[in-house]
């Protein structure tokens, strides 16, 4: 060794603070700041649905999920504020995390009845088996002439009607699926607690032992490691997945996949 | 020898913290940006794959305009034609290309979806219906595989050139280089011109 123990021990430990100064300072997540809080599958911000619709079609939502795993979510706007719509889309899509994570199986529709326009956005995981001709289709020969005729409810419920029916007609396999997210975020864990217990049991070993004089290193590296924790569970697993009675996101993802449609 | 068990300790807690703040940042930047990349030419293609349905589709029109038909299928041979260097992720010069040819065929295809407008039965048509919702998907898909691109490239090259990014690529990835960006998209923002008073015939 080309050190004393010493000196070895004390450019460790100064690495170390330099280490946790880098860690402070990583990036943030920016939060898109337009984006409406996710308060239920149907998000009627236009205000175009009776408490009545709006039950029923969330209902109607939570038994598709329930049945499919696949997470729909109906999403109205009194403006686009000067963006397309496909902006909008993609942006409620990915913030929100709709469908699950790892099989990115969510759809939104999103209507903005002022603007005249509307979207079904695709995940990735559905654009097989609702792709943009479909989704097209859907949007030009059943929702919009609801919409021309002034009955949005009814344009909107039609169409995830057909929605749900291009997303299970497909034939393949809607047999319930698992909720993989949760045995995910154990699993990714699993190592995080590995060491942990490690480092707490040599611990625990020194201190057994009646070693005093370091006493002040085992309170920094410990403090490094109560660190390290939460640095772990805001950057990896925040946004995970709610199991309470609210909804919210699975992580699904989007990649642009859908239709436009004006009225 | 307690002094040495708390240096393995320390130790064990330098490695963790190691990864934690960004030892991994640039290989693992590297892989995304490769991703976007591979998302972006998956894309491109996807729509290529389409030309040739929809130029068939529009031909059978009757007198469809040849010119705007003809831009179509040639910018298509030309981004066909275009072999793509295995360096080009770094390579500015092909990557301007490659751009070059992808925007002039993005602007054939705006025209052409202009033009078709004074084609009330070829609009009207459900095969073309389903090819133009197709291509506006894949336009969109382009759009949103670019964005995610150039944010990948961003965060990888800011990586290379911030500290301690910087000291990483310097101790462990001298081969790391920064990678070309994409420029605004100049023809995606250039609204095709089309005069209907005199192209009308």
């Amino acid at each position: 060794m080309m050190f004393p123990r010493m000196t070895l021990l004390r450019s460790t430990l100064a690495l170390l603070a330099l280490l946790l100064l880098g860690a402070v300072t990583a990036p943030a997540f920016a939060a898109d700041p337009s984006v409406p809080a996710l308060t239920g599958r149907v998000v009627d911000q236009a205000g175009i649905l009776s408490d009545n619709d709006e039950s029923r079609l969330t209902n109607k939502l939570r038994d598709f999920e329930t049945k499919t795993g696949i997470q729909l979510v109906i999403v109205t706007l009194p403006s686009l504020q000067g963006h397309p719509i496909e902006d909008w889309g993609l942006t409620f899509g990915r913030t929100w995390g709709i469908g699950q994570k790892g099989k990115d199986n969510g759809a939104l529709l999103i209507v903005a009845p002022n603007d005249r326009e509307l979207r079904i956005e695709v995940g990735y995981g559905l654009e097989g088996t609702l792709p943009d001709a479909t989704a097209n289709a859907i949007i030009r020969n059943v929702i919009v002439p609801r919409f021309k005729a002034g009955d949005m409810a009814g344009g909107i419920s039609d169409g995830v009607n057909a929605i749900m029916a291009a997303l299970t007609g497909s034939g393949e396999d809607f047999t319930p699926s698992p909720r993989r997210a949760v045995g995910q975020t154990v699993s990714q864990w699993i190592p995080v607690l590995f060491v942990g217990l490690f480092v707490i049991l040599v611990m625990a070993g020194q201190f057994r032992r009646g070693f005093r004089g370091a006493g002040r290193y085992y309170r920094s590296s410990s403090g490094g490691w109560t660190y390290i924790g939460s640095g772990f569970s805001s950057g990896g697993f925040g946004g995970g997945h709610s199991s309470g009675g609210g909804f919210s996101g699975g992580g699904g993802s989007f990649g642009g996949g859908g239709s436009s449609g004006r009225w | 020898m307690p002094l040495r068990r708390l240096t393995a300790v320390l130790l064990v807690a330098m490695a963790t913290m190691l990864s934690a703040c960004g030892i991994n940042a640039i290989p693992s930047y590297e892989e995304q940006a490769k991703a976007a990349w591979a998302q972006v030419l998956n894309q491109y293609q996807r729509r290529a794959d389409l030309i040739p349905n929809l130029v068939q589709t529009v031909k059978a029109a009757a007198n469809f305009e040849k010119s705007t038909l003809e831009a179509v299928v040639n910018a298509r041979a030309k981004v066909a034609q275009t072999q793509l260097p295995p360096d080009i992720l770094t390579n500015p010069g092909a990557m301007q290309q490659f751009q070059q040819n992808q925007g002039a065929l993005t602007s054939a295809l705006s025209r052409l979806m202009v033009v078709v407008e004074q084609y009330p039965d070829l609009k009207a048509n459900a095969n073309f219906q389903t090819l133009q919702a197709q291509l506006e998907g894949t336009e969109n898909r382009i759009a949103v595989a670019r964005r995610d691109f150039i944010g990948a490239v961003q965060q990888y090259n800011t990586e290379l050139r911030t500290i301690p990014g910087r000291w990483w690529a310097a101790w462990f990835y001298p081969d790391a280089k920064q990678m070309a960006q994409f420029q605004a998209d100049e023809t995606a923002t250039q609204v095709p011109k089309v005069d209907f008073g005199t192209s009308n015939q």
